[in-house]
């Protein structure tokens, strides 16, 4: 290696030391980056739900005041959603897609670098406004006006520039995965042969561009009307605080899909694995999936049904959105099918990917509940809505992170993780999860608002029962972290294709990858 | 060597386009979803804001139904202003014009302008409510302790769908963003 | 296989164990959403228990077919994959057939969701104003004098919240001054808000309508049964959302009659002490001095 001469680039092993990773257009750095901080954030926004499940253990003041609850029931939402599941699957997307398709990297490599390294500085900046003069935001994730805006605190100013940056770096993230699918495939990875995860990813990158964007122009209008005394939200000059829900919503919903469409395309990679047989409608998962896409987009006020809307405006989203079961019910009776007939051994990967079937479709369940109108008068805002979307998120899209890890973990280190301790991982999430989150529903049916900090004691024992749950799903991530950095250091070998069923072109490179893959391109069968 | 140029030059293009299909959703946000939002407000009623000084001419009375309009106020927290109805209720037909007052006073040591906001229910009358003239339709200076009986005159539209029969508007008092006290200096 | 199965049966145990031990009327152990004391109140429970029933027996149904693939297909039992992977027949009765059931689903919930919209003529018409953090009733008449115009908020001492004394059985649903309005009555609530957004919820009246500043929102209530029933604000507020309880006392109509003509002699009493122009917090009121 040392006699290639310097400027040779595309055989240049990496750079040493820490400044290596601050250069690295390596899309299998890039990808571990993201996929490290995306952990770290994590383990942050877990730790601030640590501190809203302690404090709603018993009913009272018991640990923090109201002012500083509210703070962390935003900051545990905002770095969730937009420093975790997202930067972990755009993670994945960097690692994996280059493999899946044949490519020797992403097609652009230093926007690859700058949108990742943009991104600690949003939550920098984010994380610093706890503290900052009046606290940080305050709001929730969704920062309804004009709570946000007339009455927020002075860091919402700060709070929107992370939100611009981290947008720019989804966007420029999802640029570079379109161009990347679109150009860098292998010859002969037609359309109709990518992998699933190429697919969903491909559309949420589409997801990606139209939505953020719109995420950019609401937080403008909130910074003008902060700042500049424009009245977009504010109704004396004019405005509504209704346009900023219908604003927040047109993105909202859409970017719940951002955060799910992957988790799609990891499972119906892994099912099909550990079933020994491939996957059961490959055609219309990638339809069904285009539908969901495309049916996010005309959905965004059923998060709105109590604000006042016409008879006509609250059948037509009540309508569409129970539409969207269609495709979603298309993709879980897909994978069932997948396993009739198949072979199957219950490796890590596969119970994280059987335990995101069954709760996802929970969450599913409870979402097609809410979507009917007249009775979302009473679930609306409630811990009903809680527990939903944490079904859909936690063993939603973050088991199907999980999933994906243990999935890839030989692949990318060589080493094979400890079967039994991430067993061990698995149960003890799969029961916190739902120690956590089941009784939620029991809370919002009983009539509990979400995000209150103390409550009627007729909550007092769910309540309990839920932060129990949730300190065990708490500590078991920290015995994920144990078995990570443990498989990373040292195990098993693995083999180039450690899983007997595993199917895609990323099992035919070694374990661990080279530095450099696929420069010549692979042969497509 | 060719081949990878030109692919690199591709992506690049590629590149472009999504960049600007990104930069033209958020211009669509301003110059589209803004200006719909407001025009299906307007066609629907949603929020009940009603507009005017209209330019419909009243046709006819329409004296087999009484329609019952009430009227409400309110004003923006922490605001040094006294605001009220000085007719709560008016028992109209449709067609017919009717004058009603608010008061408001100035209750603090400093001119102030506000802009009270209309709102109307249910929303599906909107259109058929009819101001000729109203104090909202532009804001309202005061000078310390000025109190001012300000009129709203209105018709009901004989086309009111049949089921209605009560029509409740309502006055929000808002402190007028971006005017400076700077900018009030001569209030007549 | 039990091995494996063990935790699942540890969960099953446990929830079973919270059905029965609600089914007791143990009170702290409510699973399920109130009938509540509207019409429409108890028609959207019982649409909420049709959508119960219909998601769990397509759960039983699905997760049957999963778990039974799970166990007849293994390995360890000497299954050998089969290679087919498309069904086009299937594919498209599995299309339908949730089509359909969805249909079945949306026309009961329009039915409902049109009766809510088909609002009755009220005689009594409550405006419900929201502030950062307590709720403001008036009651509208016909001229100024006779409007009656109340704040309601939370009752529960700070050193009960603070755990300085034993909390009371209403912790934090209990307030200074209730609404109160008339059974078998319809009433009108308009509903706006002062600061930011509230919601103003009533499980057992099926009204949950958000409070927006410079916008009225419109709720019907008929109640069939007279008593006294508890919400919460349901919208974010800032820092004393949870603070900020609604308590609706339901009066017979002429006890209802008889309350609304003592609380009208109020304010013209205190109207000759010539000290109600201003709330304590400056507000306005829509009294005649
Ligand atoms: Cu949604
Ligand atoms: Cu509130």
């Amino acid at each position: 290696m040392t006699a290639i001469p310097h400027d040779d680039h595309a055989h240049h092993g990496p750079a040493t030391g820490l400044w290596r990773w601050v250069v690295t257009t390596n899309h299998k750095d890039i990808g571990a980056m993201y996929l490290w901080f995306s952990f770290a954030m994590f383990l942050l926004g877990g730790a601030f739900a640590m501190v809203i499940r302690a404090e709603l253990f018993q009913p009272g003041f018991s640990l923090v005041e109201p002012e500083f609850f509210n703070q962390m029931t935003t900051m545990h939402g905002l770095i969730m959603v937009f420093g975790a599941v997202m930067p972990a699957f755009v993670g994945l997307a960097n690692y994996m897609i280059p493999l899946m398709i044949g490519a020797p990297d992403m097609a652009l490599p230093r926007l690859n670098n700058l949108s990742f390294w943009i991104l600690p500085f949003a939550f920098l900046i984010l994380v610093s406004t706890l503290f900052m003069a009046g606290g940080g935001p305050n709001f929730g994730w969704t920062f309804y006006a004009p709570l946000s805006t007339t009455y927020g605190p002075p860091s919402t100013v700060f709070f929107i520039l992370a939100m611009h940056i981290m947008g720019a770096s989804s966007i420029m993230g999802a640029i570079n995965i379109i161009v990347t699918i679109w150009n860098m495939r292998a010859p002969g990875m037609t359309w109709m042969k990518m992998p699933l995860f190429v697919w969903t990813w491909l559309i949420t990158a589409f997801l990606l561009i139209m939505v953020m964007p719109v995420l950019a122009g609401l937080i403008t209008m909130m910074l003008l009307d902060i700042t500049a005394q424009t009245s977009f939200f504010n109704a004396a000059g004019g405005g509504s605080p209704l346009l900023f829900q219908h604003l927040f919503w047109f993105f909202g919903h859409p970017e719940v899909y951002i955060m799910i469409l992957p988790a799609f395309g990891i499972i119906s990679a892994i099912i099909p694995a550990f079933a020994r047989k491939p996957l059961f409608g490959y055609a219309s998962m990638v339809y069904a999936t285009a539908a969901i896409a495309i049916l996010s987009f005309f959905v965004w006020a059923h998060h709105m049904f109590t604000v006042g809307m016409p008879f006509a405006a609250q059948l037509f989203f009540m309508i569409s959105t129970m539409i969207i079961a269609v495709p979603t019910g298309v993709k879980v009776f897909n994978w069932v099918a997948t396993m009739i007939g198949g072979s199957m051994t219950f490796e890590v990967p596969m119970l994280f990917a059987i335990a995101f079937v069954v709760l996802f479709t929970i969450g599913g369940f409870s979402g097609l509940m809410l979507a009917i109108a007249p009775v979302d008068y009473q679930y609306h805002d409630t811990y009903f809505v809680v527990a939903h979307f944490h079904y859909v998120l936690v063993p939603g899209a973050v088991f199907s992170i999980m999933a994906g890890v243990y999935y890839w973990l030989p692949k990318w280190t060589g080493h094979m993780f400890h079967e039994g301790l991430a067993k061990v991982h698995f149960w003890m999430s799969f029961i916190g999860v739902n120690v956590a989150f089941f009784p939620q529903h029991f809370l919002g049916l009983a009539g509990m608002p979400r995000r209150i900090p103390d409550y009627p004691l007729q909550f007092a024992n769910f309540n309990m029962i839920s932060s129990m749950g949730a300190f065990l799903f708490g500590l078991s991530q920290l015995l994920f972290m144990f078995i990570v950095i443990k498989c990373v250091m040292g195990g098993k070998k693995a083999e180039a294709k450690p899983w007997e069923g595993a199917e895609g072109l990323e099992w035919d490179l070694p374990s661990p990858l080279p530095y450099h893959t696929f420069e010549t391109p692979p042969k497509i069968k | 060597m060719t081949t990878d140029a030109a692919k690199k030059k591709s992506n690049t293009k590629i590149m472009v386009q999504l960049g600007l299909l990104a930069a033209s959703m958020i211009a669509f946000v301003f110059v589209g979803l803004v200006p719909m939002y407001n025009w299906i407000c307007e066609v629907t009623g949603i929020g009940g804001r009603t507009t005017g000084p209209t330019t419909e001419l009243i046709t006819e009375i329409d004296e087999s139904r009484d329609i019952r309009v009430q009227f409400m106020a309110s004003a923006e927290r922490d605001m040094p202003f006294e605001f009220r109805a000085l007719d709560t209720r008016v028992q109209v037909h449709p067609g017919q014009q009717h004058t009603i007052h608010y008061r408001v006073t100035n209750t603090s040591d400093e001119t102030r302008a506000v802009q009270a906001v209309p709102s109307l229910s249910p929303y599906r009358v909107t259109e058929h409510f009819h101001k000729i003239e109203c104090f909202c339709f532009e804001e309202t200076v005061l000078a310390p302790g000025e109190s001012l009986d300000m009129p709203m005159i209105f018709y009901v539209d004989p086309r009111l769908p049949e089921d209605v029969s009560s029509i409740a508007m309502s006055y929000s008092l808002f402190n007028l963003p971006g005017y400076a006290q700077a900018d009030i200096k001569e209030p007549n | 296989m039990l091995k494996r199965l063990r935790p699942f049966s540890l969960l099953a145990v446990v929830f079973t164990a919270l059905m029965v031990a609600s089914s007791g009327a143990l009170a702290g152990w409510e699973l399920n959403m109130r009938q509540g004391v509207t019409e429409i109140s108890q028609e959207i429970y019982s649409l909420h228990m049709l959508m119960l029933y219909i998601v769990c027996i397509i759960g039983v149904l699905v997760f049957g077919v999963m778990f039974w693939a799970m166990f007849k297909y293994r390995k360890s039992k000497g299954a050998k994959p089969a290679t087919w992977h498309e069904n086009t027949r299937l594919e498209v009765l599995w299309t339908v057939i949730p089509l359909v059931i969805l249909i079945g689903m949306a026309v009961p919930a329009t039915v409902t969701l049109a009766k809510i919209y088909d609002t009755p003529d009220a005689d009594i018409t409550v405006k419900v104003n929201g502030y950062q953090w307590r709720w403001e009733y008036t009651y509208l008449a016909d001229t100024p004098e006779e409007e009656v115009s109340f704040f309601s908020s939370l009752a529960t001492p700070r050193f009960e919240i603070r755990g300085e004394a034993p909390r009371s059985e209403f912790y934090l649903l209990d307030v200074d001054n209730p609404l109160v309005i008339p059974a078998n009555t319809p009433v009108k609530f308009l509903i706006t808000a002062n600061d930011v957004i509230h919601s103003w919820w009533v499980p057992d009246f099926g009204i949950k309508k958000d409070a927006v500043p410079g916008i009225i929102n419109e709720s019907h209530a008929t109640v069939l049964e007279p008593g006294t029933y508890r919400g919460m604000c349901a919208e974010l507020c800032g820092r004393d959302h949870a603070y900020m309880p609604i308590v609706v006392e339901v009066l017979e109509p002429e006890e209802f009659e008889q309350w609304l003509a003592e609380q009208r002699g109020d304010v013209a009493a205190a109207e000759q002490d010539d000290s109600v122009a201003l709330t304590s917090a400056g507000q306005v009121r829509s009294f005649i001095q």
